[in-house]
């Protein structure tokens, strides 16, 4: 059966990686309008995302990175992006008697090294494929990154909810950025929810502790 | 009225040790020599630099205070080859700085001074512990800490009597220790301190390998790192701000 993987929050400074799969008994079943997450207006994703949750012939599954295992010494982002992609293939094929048909956007340069990996990592029988851009121009991709994407807004929004406004979390974002500093000059460390191990993270935490001369 | 000849090495030893903190810098025209003074704009490393009338040829001066561009007097004092004398001397009409070597010209376009950020107050501190070593002995310190780190700690250690250096990176760490035997002299006080690596790399770019550094520290103080050229006639001091951890 036909499967489409893409993640959200590989990039940012905060917060956990979302991946998402979308399986479907056929690519007919989806609904009109799934297109690239980024292309779609929040609202749009929003909606979409019920009408895919709901439809008959749909099934989604989705996996988090939390942010303990991406600052993990041991791990790398392209090892856990395989790891998320087959988690989430899994947990979007109920049934291990199918074989999953994978399609995935290539999280990595070489595409067809992360089809292999996710291909390896997948506990159900499957073939994968990955593409750059495919989020764009398969929409059972696109569907699967609609998800990824409205489950990684949905973290942000319930750790802004509790933090205050955090941005976006990608480290260009000038109001993550002032977050950050704020609350390491509060609280002397970085909130639990940081990836420690980005530089954007390590440098904020290194301006607070640097003193200037000043204060002698 | 400024007039002075200085060999390319004794000007680009001073230009350097200031460059590495600052583009733009004060230079003040005295009559014992020039005296600059500079912090960075985030005021946590400074540099105290003078260069005494006997470092030059030929030194002339009634005082006076100028602004420049240290890129471009560095880039014209590299014109120069090694030996060659680099003439210098102040257009009072126009403001302008004419250098001369051997036969090429140079107008260096002077910085109106109270544009320049204010030069530092420089903090008064009493630091207990004092360590002299060789310049290349610094060199290696800072080299081995910035394979593992962006930070290094210095300190004194009071019982066995020595100096370390320590960097902890994520996996790796670096531990450097010089016992008296090592350095040229050990003032034993209590001493630890850490500091960022990005200024300690560019102090260490302006310290001559074979310079005797005095190196002044304290807890969690800042380091006062002082050093001579130019055969004794040429002083820089360098103050540099601790990083504090919170725990």
């Amino acid at each position: 059966m036909p499967v489409g993987v893409d993640e959200a929050g590989k990039g940012p400074a905060l917060g956990s990686m979302f991946a998402a799969a979308v399986s479907v008994t056929s690519r007919d079943a989806l609904p009109e309008g799934v297109a690239d997450s980024k292309r779609l207006s929040p609202a749009r994703r929003e909606h979409l995302v019920g009408r895919l949750r709901e439809a008959d012939g749909i099934d989604v599954g989705v996996a988090e990175i939390t942010t303990d295992r991406i600052d993990d010494p041991e791990t790398d982002m392209n090892g856990l992006a395989v790891e998320a992609h087959a988690r989430a293939i899994a947990a979007a094929i109920g049934d291990p008697d199918h074989t999953a048909d994978v399609v995935c956007d290539a999280c990595d340069t070489d595409a067809d090294r992360f089809a292999h990996r996710v291909a390896d990592a997948t506990p159900v029988a499957a073939t994968v494929e990955a593409f750059h851009g495919a989020d764009d121009d398969d929409p059972l991709v696109g569907a699967a990154s609609v998800i990824a994407k409205v489950e990684r807004d949905a973290h942000v929004a319930t750790l802004a909810a509790e933090y205050g406004d955090v941005g976006s979390g990608y480290p260009s974002d000038p109001t993550t950025r002032r977050f950050l500093s704020a609350y390491v000059d509060d609280h002397g460390e970085l909130p639990p929810f940081a990836r420690a191990s980005w530089s954007t993270c390590a440098d904020v935490l290194a301006a607070a502790e640097q003193s200037g001369l000043e204060e002698f | 009225m400024f007039k002075a000849i200085v060999s390319a090495e004794t000007l680009a030893s001073a230009l350097d040790s200031v460059s590495v903190l600052v583009d733009e810098c004060k230079i003040h025209l005295e009559e014992e020599g020039l005296a600059i003074r500079a912090v960075d704009p985030a005021n946590v490393g400074m540099v105290d630099l003078s260069l005494s009338a006997t470092a030059f040829e030929s030194y002339e001066t009634d005082g006076g205070l100028i602004g420049v561009d240290l890129s471009r007097l560095e880039d014209i004092a590299g014109m120069a080859e090694s030996g060659q004398l680099v003439q210098l001397e102040l257009d009072e009409e126009t403001r302008k700085l004419q250098i001369r070597i051997d036969g090429l010209e140079y107008t260096l376009a002077l910085i109106d001074p109270d544009s320049i950020r204010q030069e530092p107050d420089i903090p008064d501190l009493d630091l207990p512990a004092e360590v002299v070593l060789e310049g290349k002995d610094v060199n290696r310190s800072v080299k081995a800490a910035d394979m593992v780190s962006d930070h290094i700690a210095l300190g004194v250690d009071g019982n066995e009597e020595y100096f370390y250096v320590d960097a902890q990176g994520d996996t790796d760490d670096v531990h450097l220790e010089l016992t008296e035997a090592d350095l040229i002299a050990l003032q034993v006080g209590p001493a630890h301190s850490l500091f960022s690596l990005d200024y300690l790399k560019d102090m260490n770019k302006a310290i001559p390998a074979d310079a005797e550094v005095t190196l002044e520290l304290g807890e969690e103080f800042p380091i006062k790192i002082h050093y001579v050229f130019a055969e004794g006639d040429g002083q820089v001091t360098y103050m540099l701000a601790p990083r504090i951890q919170s725990d």
